[in-house]
């Protein structure tokens, strides 16, 4: 992770991350969810949030939950099976001025809800807390889950993430349609167990 | 979004003559049976819900004249398969034991992701056995109307149903995850010798 972090401080000077703390970014949440491709997802989801005038960026990725968990839980993955949980993590920054906005008590503050929608109509909250919960040192970011039924069809499946604040101002991560996004996972397979 | 409670009630089979002249190992498939998983939600209404599973075919026994008949080895084993899955669902991962063990689950696999800690020892359901004979008695009904309709699933079934790719003895991985989750919901006895 060290060597990881040292290298998006050099090769990314002067990108749009010179706007985010970048310290405070790599160290809390970064660390916690991708190291350098978090960061790298950070620069690209800043500037397509730049050129669709959103108020949120939303960097996020996807785990395996720990229920029904074929395997370790908590892997980075984009396939699935049934009877698994699909997680996403996710942080958010600002889209004007890159900083990274964590801290719990003011996201609280402005109302923040942050959903993600899958391709099937679905929603799933996601919560804004302390990982793990019962452990320290702890991270913020926010999480939410959803179990495949055995009843879900496989193949793949698309989401979008989306954010919104008490005064409306809102951030959207679409996994499709726009090639200046982070698009990790841009897709999720469902297969048989 | 919201987890909705409910019970699995029982398993209905109906059936249908086949009319296309569909073959396995040279023996006709005669009836196809159509079964469907009953589940009512535990909510006031408490609404019913029929939910279909996979088909199971006979086959006409080769030189029988009395009407025997024989299942299809893979669709029973894909049936076999399905409600276990669903009695997963519906049953097994609501369990409270269950529920903390899979917390906790989650607190060292994070604290390892997060932190790159050791590979922590995670619990697995399918071997807590005192738990999984305080759950069957659910839904044994269910497993005694799927033994009568289709009979024990076998070995050799789910060796059919997914081929183990190098051809060597055993069963594949798919195969054997799947015999092993049988096996936790229903008790190692449900697998019979073909």
């Amino acid at each position: 992770m060290t060597e990881e972090i040292k290298e998006v401080e050099e090769t990314e000077e002067g990108s749009i991350l010179d706007n985010l703390n970048r310290r405070d970014f790599i160290k809390g949440a970064a660390a916690a969810v991708g190291g350098v491709l978090f960061s790298s997802s950070v620069a690209t989801n800043l500037e397509a949030a730049a050129h669709n005038g959103q108020d949120y960026v939303i960097v996020s990725e996807v785990v395996k939950g720990s229920a029904g968990s074929v395997g370790p839980p908590c892997q980075l993955t984009s396939t699935f099976k049934k009877g698994e949980q699909i997680v996403w993590h996710a942080v958010l920054f600002s889209g004007s001025t890159g900083e990274k906005l964590n801290d719990h008590k003011e996201l609280m503050d402005r109302g923040m809800k942050v959903q993600v929608e899958l391709e099937n109509g679905d929603t799933v909250d996601m919560h804004h807390s302390e990982h793990p919960p019962d452990e320290s040192p702890k991270i913020y970011y926010w999480g939410g889950s959803w179990k495949i039924s055995p009843g879900v069809p496989t193949g793949k499946m698309t989401y979008k993430i989306m954010a919104e604040d008490d005064e409306g101002r809102t951030g959207t991560l679409e996994m499709f349609g726009d090639k200046t996004v982070d698009t990790f996972p841009h897709v999720l397979t469902i297969e048989e167990k | 979004m919201k987890t909705e409670e409910r019970r699995v009630v029982e398993i209905v089979v109906r059936s249908q003559d086949q009319a296309n002249e569909e073959e396995f190992d040279g023996l006709p498939v005669v009836e196809v049976l159509k079964p469907r998983l009953i589940v009512m939600s535990k909510g006031e209404e408490g609404e019913e819900k029929e939910i279909e599973l996979p088909d199971v075919r006979l086959l006409g026994e080769d030189g029988e004249d009395d009407g025997g008949l024989r299942v299809h080895g893979p669709d029973r084993a894909k049936t076999w398969k399905k409600v276990s899955e669903w009695i997963q669902d519906i049953v097994i991962d609501n369990h409270p034991v269950i529920q903390e063990k899979r917390h906790q689950n989650r607190v060292k696999a994070e604290s390892s992701y997060l932190y790159g800690q050791e590979d922590p020892e995670l619990y697995e359901w399918q071997e807590d056995e005192e738990i999984l004979e305080e759950m069957r008695p659910q839904y044994s009904s269910l497993r005694n109307q799927l033994v009568e309709q289709i009979g024990n699933p076998t070995r050799s079934d789910f060796a059919e149903l997914y081929p183990h790719k190098y051809d060597d003895p055993g069963l594949s991985e798919q195969a054997r995850r799947t015999v092993r989750d049988l096996k936790a919901v229903f008790g190692s006895d449900i697998l019979i010798k073909a």
